[in-house]
């Protein structure tokens, strides 16, 4: 009885946690603010600047593709 | 009918030497000791489940547009008013069509309406196939990755562009291709993060099985005693009229083993007085070596009983035939509780009295 009511408690916890998350959405990128630590990448895709006194400055590697290679089975065999 | 009468008359005896008995013995099935609380966790993990879905059903897609994107030029679409939602984030998704064995490099712009960057993100997309060969057989792989997501909030009720800029477009050996990419951007209001909800009913789906395991292991352990023998036998105190005694009796044979064996499980009162007196068969699951050989045997039984009222009980335990038999597990837990109604055989002892 013990064991199941403190499973029930995490249980609980677990899925309003997740939902508050999920529907707050912590880890997006926020705009127009400086710190990004929650910023949580979807799909590999990254934020290319960041916000230096409310601006937004790029990258300074952000120019230099050309270089960039594929990823792939076949990729650095 | 000879048979019938023998049967008949057991019968009646039986009835007889149970009501002489100085107990009360009953045997019914009862709801009684369900542990209802065990089922809610899985119903939570349910309810995250059908969450993922509503999660994917409830953002509103704001615009959907195809886009053909020179090389090192920014493409916009025209400038969209975003107001803040109550839930969710803003998401772009992003999806270029590329040829096979292309690689692309895209950043998804976002601006205000100066046509000052806000933010902005970059995805590398790349869509390769070929044939692989490995010890003498071979095949064909294709893959693809192609999708940018970014999801944002923070916005106050403003109308900002947004815009895809193509910074590379290459061939697989690194030759720069001058076509346009064909870019499908998608824009979503009230956007849930599925990975948290997908998170949620996985833990609460882990929980809700960890809690429906542990019912059966519920209850203080009164005994537990394993012995290299065909016989238990040992006095404890327990019992009371709401504490359900959960007997799990294991039986562990050699190769000799039979289909089944017999548990003959005696309960005695403080006064030695027998109050229950059951024969239960055991079948026995066996295990065999590779050739199909017999290697060894077991078998469980649960059964439950309601001892009333508390006080000094023993329990003989006798496993026959007895030739086979390894070793004789014989677990008692109180206060225990079940997931499903269960045949209880409840017992009361009158000599103490």
């Amino acid at each position: 009885m013990m064991l199941t009511k403190f499973f029930l408690l995490i249980s609980i916890i677990l899925a309003v946690g997740s939902l508050y998350a999920g529907c707050t959405q912590p880890n997006a990128l926020v705009l127009r603010q400086e710190r990004q630590d929650q910023h949580w990448v979807r799909n590999g895709t990254t934020a290319s600047g960041r916000y230096t006194r409310g601006v937004w400055v790029a990258n300074s590697n952000r120019a230099s593709y050309g270089s960039f290679r594929g990823g792939g089975p076949g990729a650095g065999k | 009918m000879p048979a019938r009468w023998t049967s008949f008359l057991a019968s009646t005896l039986t009835v007889a030497l149970i009501a002489t008995m100085p107990s009360l013995y009953a045997k019914r099935t009862t709801f009684g000791f369900i542990d209802w609380l065990s089922y809610l966790p899985f119903f939570i993990a349910l309810g995250m489940l059908g969450a993922v879905t509503v999660g994917y059903l409830i953002s509103q897609i704001v615009l959907v547009r195809n886009l053909r994107v020179d090389p090192d030029t920014s493409v916009a679409i025209p400038p969209l008013r975003l107001v803040p939602q109550p839930i969710g984030a803003t998401r772009i998704t992003a999806s270029a069509e590329l040829g096979n064995n292309q690689w692309v490099a895209y950043e998804i712009q976002i601006k205000d309406q100066q046509g000052k960057m806000i933010a902005s993100a970059i995805k590398q997309g790349w869509k390769e196939s070929g044939t692989w060969y490995e010890d003498g057989e071979s095949g064909s792989w294709a893959e693809t990755d192609t999708q940018g997501v970014i999801d944002f909030r923070g916005i106050s009720s403003e109308t900002i562009i947004i815009a895809v800029d193509v910074l590379d477009y290459t061939d697989t050996a690194g030759a720069a291709l001058e076509q346009p990419v064909p870019i499908k951007l998608v824009i979503e209001t009230g956007v849930v993060d599925d990975r948290y909800l997908w998170a949620g009913a996985v833990g609460t789906a882990f929980f809700a099985a960890l809690t429906l395991i542990s019912v059966p292991h519920s209850g203080k352990k009164v005994l537990a005693k394993s012995i290299p023998d065909s016989e238990i036998s040992d006095r404890i105190t327990c019992g009371g009229v709401d504490q359900l005694l959960r007997v799990q009796i294991k039986v562990a044979a050699d190769s000799t083993a039979p289909d089944f064996v017999h548990a003959r499980l005696i309960i005695n009162d403080d006064q030695g007085e027998k109050l229950c007196d059951e024969r239960h068969r055991i079948n026995l699951g066996k295990l065999k070596n590779d050739n199909g050989k017999v290697r060894s045997a077991n078998g469980s039984l649960t059964c439950f009983f309601v001892l009333n009222p508390r006080g000094s009980y023993g329990f003989y335990l006798e496993i026959t035939p007895d030739a086979s038999i390894d070793r004789t597990t014989l677990t008692l837990r109180e206060g225990s509780r079940s997931l499903f109604p269960i045949p209880v055989t409840f017992l009361k002892s009158t000599s103490g009295s």
